[in-house]
């Protein structure tokens, strides 16, 4: 008897421990055909949001296809056999009092929502159905809809931060640019055929590659019966899209400069951008690349101090920052700042003392083992327990975040993420440095109003990035 | 087809008591407003809301137009802004570390000309040492000079990038032609001229202009013991006194008496245009202004039909009410590369519903248009959906609160603003839509590359 209760006493200790991870409210699901269905009750508005998201995206782009996904998330759109036109659809949401609707193709994601009253949550969920799994896809629409795609991108294209971000990915992610635009080439978007779209649905619009994210006023078995009656004979695909070959390291420095009409005069924006651990070679890297992350966020930490201190020219401490984007196969990581660009600064001159500063910070924090103090992991221990409590209070933006790491991670990675994080000590971080940032190469952009930029005489290890040479596509 | 689960039963009856306390109750928030009145007669309307642990404090100023046409323009929220930047007790580092370490916000902000405000967002545990960075920031800025050049600098570095978005350009511009001679012409948040002039003994002096008390009110809504916070804020805040500065009145912008259409060459955006129009609305305490939000809301449909599905002349379009004091209009096209087509395009959609007609939920089993009557319901259901989207935060619920008083002098009125949507009619919409948009005059601007012109 005593052994029986022991062994119940460690069971309740063991699924506490792991229930510890589960957000309150939520509800995980899995059907027998590989969909997942996520599912947070509550209860503050009669409203239900519903995202729906599939594991594509610039990811499983080729050089031809780059831009074909953002435009196959359109035509989703644009009917399908149960609403056979744009307006049918369209003219379906409005009947079910849709509030809030959209679509959103990502690097590692493509993702469809929409928030309805409460009571219509059925009929929302069968509408998604129709338009995931039965999609018209017919040439006459797809030709109407590349019109719409080109005037969306075109504006992309006049946009200066779109510009220089794409030229820092297209450098970064040198031997696979178009695995990171999303947006793709005008002539792309011209040249995609019916079977181009086809072949996306075929292989990415399965329910093994997708998930379903429910949350507002709903009961949960409700919600997984409604699911299982809308999607449970959706036929699973044998093939899901793996990545061959993850992107590689840079193989040497780049410098780079920008002229952005965006940016007031006598400032400049400067950033060293490298590879980042991934999700899918390095977890445990990852959960050290955001702790840093936060360590780094204290204002009273001593990494700006150190850098502001000794690099002439940075505008203010608190403008140090660095950056860690977590993808499965895509993490960046950058340290940026603003500088003052004049006659007293120079600012290649600022970019170079900047990047120096930043390494030898680095080497600082690997060779101290107690250069973060305890009571410093222990503030960020209380914020992301804290930023938990947040995430809960917009039932829409919850699974809309936990859409982005079901995506890039997986659900698990989220649920055990505070519990991975609080284990992070100095050693972890060291090793994240010297894995990722010690000795490794790296791009150097300055970003510069164009009459600053005209002040200096360009630098010439920097090659200057122009709208004419940003994008991979005007390089192909 | 049988489901698998991956959370086992054994788990769920385990921890269901925990699970349960954590959901959200549908009533929690469902309460009636406190009312109460400081000694100075500073308005506080606190709703007490337990299902959330964020607490929401925050101070609004009314009536900025009365108190800053002699200043330049952004002298407000530049002044709100250093305000957040450091007090007697609260250094700028200290303010940054206190927000970092309590995963809190305290800060000033400009919503609109007729309010602004000063806002704290914590969670419970932490709520007595922000209220008083809170209290110290506000009542003893410290006007630090660093702090004014970052704060300064930090406007010119947004104004720069407002300007440099084509949409956004086109926006100013327009405002600047419609608004012109009227005091919403007056740009909250600076313009580069305007922000370069103002000097820190300006923002000195302009904050004898915002802390007054006539101009004050609080909003409160979070678990919150209503008897201590009144306490604390009439120790805190009950002694500031009321100003002598008359309340300018509002004029009425007024229809216009032509109808103009103004180009502006926008040099890094060939190819594409963004197109504009700015009009007159009723105000809110007249019962259009009820039936212009179900008129657009059907109106919306059609443009996005007739412009994007029928022509794909844009990536989006549609139009909009502006809730302000002085109620007005615009309606946009975003990224055509026909700005000379769209003009008629939007005309077909507006002759639709003036003649009674809307876009059918089913276009494509039947008529494309029907009467009004039978789409009414669904968008009168989808403004209201809207509506409860924009109450599902402590804070979100404060603005709805905050504005409820400012424009109906009655802190709930929010409440029951879904009754007045739903008993509109298809006649108000016919007549709305005949009155606001077919016989009255537009402001235009079509802003795009030299090519697009």
């Amino acid at each position: 008897m005593k052994k029986i209760f022991l062994l119940v006493l460690v069971l309740i200790c063991i699924n506490l421990t792991v229930f510890a991870d589960q957000t309150a409210g939520l509800t995980e699901v899995k059907l027998d055909n590989g969909l997942e269905l996520f599912i947070l009750e509550n209860h503050n508005v009669p409203l239900t949001t519903v995202q729906i998201t599939f594991r594509c995206g610039a990811i499983t782009q080729r050089p031809e296809t780059a831009g074909l996904f953002h435009l196959y998330e359109h035509l989703l759109f644009k009917g399908n056999e149960n609403h056979t036109s744009q307006s049918e659809f369209l003219g379906a949401m409005t009947s079910l009092g849709v509030g809030n609707w959209n679509g959103g193709t990502n690097a590692e994601y493509v993702t469809y929502y929409f928030t309805i009253p409460s009571n219509k949550t059925e009929e929302g969920l069968g509408f998604w159905a129709d338009a995931v799994r039965y999609p018209l896809l017919s040439q006459e629409e797809l030709d109407e809809e590349k019109e719409v795609v080109v005037n969306e991108i075109r504006g992309y294209h006049n946009d200066p931060n779109d510009q220089f971000q794409s030229a820092l990915d297209s450098k970064l992610f040198y031997r696979y640019p178009w695995r990171r635009d999303l947006g793709g080439s005008v002539e792309n978007i011209l040249n995609a055929s019916v079977e181009q779209m086809q072949e996306i649905n075929n292989l990415f619009y399965t329910p093994n590659n997708c998930a379903i994210f429910v949350a507002g006023d709903v009961d949960p078995e409700n919600i997984i019966d409604i699911v299982d009656t809308y999607f449970g004979d959706w036929e699973e695909s044998s093939e899901i899209f793996e990545i061959v070959e993850p992107h590689p390291d840079l193989e040497s420095d780049e410098n780079i400069v920008f002229q952005d009409p965006s940016l007031y005069p006598g400032f400049a924006i400067i950033r060293m951008t490298m590879r980042g651990p991934d999700v899918l070679e390095d977890p445990e890297a990852t959960y050290a690349a955001d702790v840093l992350l936060a360590l780094l966020d204290n204002p009273n930490s001593s990494f700006r101090e150190a850098i502001f201190n000794s690099v002439e020219g940075l505008y203010a401490k608190e403008y140090i920052s660095k950056g860690y984007y977590t993808q499965k196969d895509g993490g960046t990581i950058s340290f940026s700042t603003f500088a003052y660009a004049n006659e007293m600064f120079n600012p290649y001159q600022v970019a170079t003392d900047f990047k120096e500063a930043v390494f030898n910070e680095i080497y600082n924090i690997v060779n101290d083992p107690e250069y973060f103090e305890s009571d410093e992991f222990d503030i960020v221990k209380t914020i992301l327990e804290d930023y938990k409590i947040y995430s809960l209070e917009v039932p829409s933006s919850f699974i809309s975040n936990y859409s982005f790491w079901w995506a890039s991670a997986s659900t698990e990675y989220y649920q055990s993420y505070v519990r991975n994080m609080r284990k992070v000590t100095n050693e972890e971080i060291a090793r994240y440095l010297t894995d990722y940032i010690i000795d490794k190469y790296s791009i150097l952009s300055i970003q510069l109003n164009p009459q600053t930029y005209n002040q200096f005489l360009q630098d010439d290890g920097f090659e200057e990035i122009t709208k004419d040479n940003c994008y991979w596509w005007q390089n192909n | 087809m049988k489901l698998r689960s991956i959370i086992g039963k054994f788990l769920i009856i385990i921890s269901s008591a925990l699970l349960f306390s954590c959901i959200s109750s549908a009533n929690s928030s469902n309460q009636d407003i406190i009312v109460e009145t400081l000694d100075n007669g500073i308005p506080v309307f606190i709703l007490k809301n337990s299902s959330s642990e964020v607490q929401t404090l925050n101070l609004f100023f009314k009536d900025q137009i009365s108190y800053s046409t002699q200043y330049p323009e952004g002298i407000e929220y530049m002044t709100l802004r250093l305000m957040s930047h450091g007090s007697e007790n609260y250094s700028w580092e200290d303010v940054q570390s206190i927000i970092y370490q309590k995963s809190s916000s305290v800060g000033g902000f400009v919503a609109s000309h007729e309010l602004s405000g000063f806002s704290l967002s914590t969670l419970e545990k932490y709520y007595n040492d922000i209220y008083d960075l809170f209290k110290d920031e506000i009542l003893n800025p410290s006007w630090d000079e660093n702090e004014f050049t970052k704060v300064k600098d930090g406007m010119l570095l947004s104004r720069t990038q407002s300007e440099q978005d084509p949409f956004t350009k086109a926006t100013l511009s327009l405002d600047d032609i419609y608004f012109a001679e009227h005091p919403y012409q007056m740009d909250i948040q600076g313009t580069l001229e305007s922000i370069s002039l103002i000097e820190l003994n300006d923002l000195k002096e302009y904050y004898n202009n915002i802390l007054v008390a006539d101009r004050m009110f609080f909003v409160a809504v979070g678990d919150f013991n209503s008897k201590r916070l009144i306490n604390d804020l009439n120790k805190d805040f009950g002694q500031i006194e009321s100003s002598d500065i008359e309340k300018s009145e509002l004029p009425e912008i007024g229809m216009l008496s032509q109808e103009t259409i103004n180009k502006e060459v926008f040099a890094d955006s060939p190819g594409v245009a963004y197109v504009r129009a700015n009009f007159d609305l009723p105000d809110r305490d007249s019962g259009d202004y009820f039936a212009v939000t179900i008129a657009f809301s059907i109106l919306n449909d059609l443009l996005f039909e007739i412009v994007r599905t029928q022509n794909s002349a844009c990536y989006s379009v549609g139009i909009k009410q502006y809730g302000a004091e002085d109620s007005y209009g615009s309606m946009s096209v975003y990224k055509t590369q026909v700005p000379n087509e769209v003009f008629a395009m939007l005309d077909e959609s507006i002759s639709i519903l003036a003649s009674g007609k809307a876009l059918s939920t089913t276009p494509d089993n039947g008529e494309r248009y029907v009467d009004i009557d039978e789409v009414l319901d669904f968008h009168k259901a989808q403004y209201i959906t809207k509506y409860y989207s924009t109450q599902q935060t402590n804070g979100s619920i404060a603005s709805m609160i905050a504005t409820s008083y400012l424009y109906y002098g009655d802190p709930g009125a929010y409440k029951s603003l879904t009754d007045k949507w739903n008993n509109v009619t298809k006649e108000d919409v016919v007549r709305v839509i005949n009155e606001y948009l077919v016989n009255q005059n537009k402001e235009w601007i079509v802003l795009g590359g030299a090519d697009m012109m």
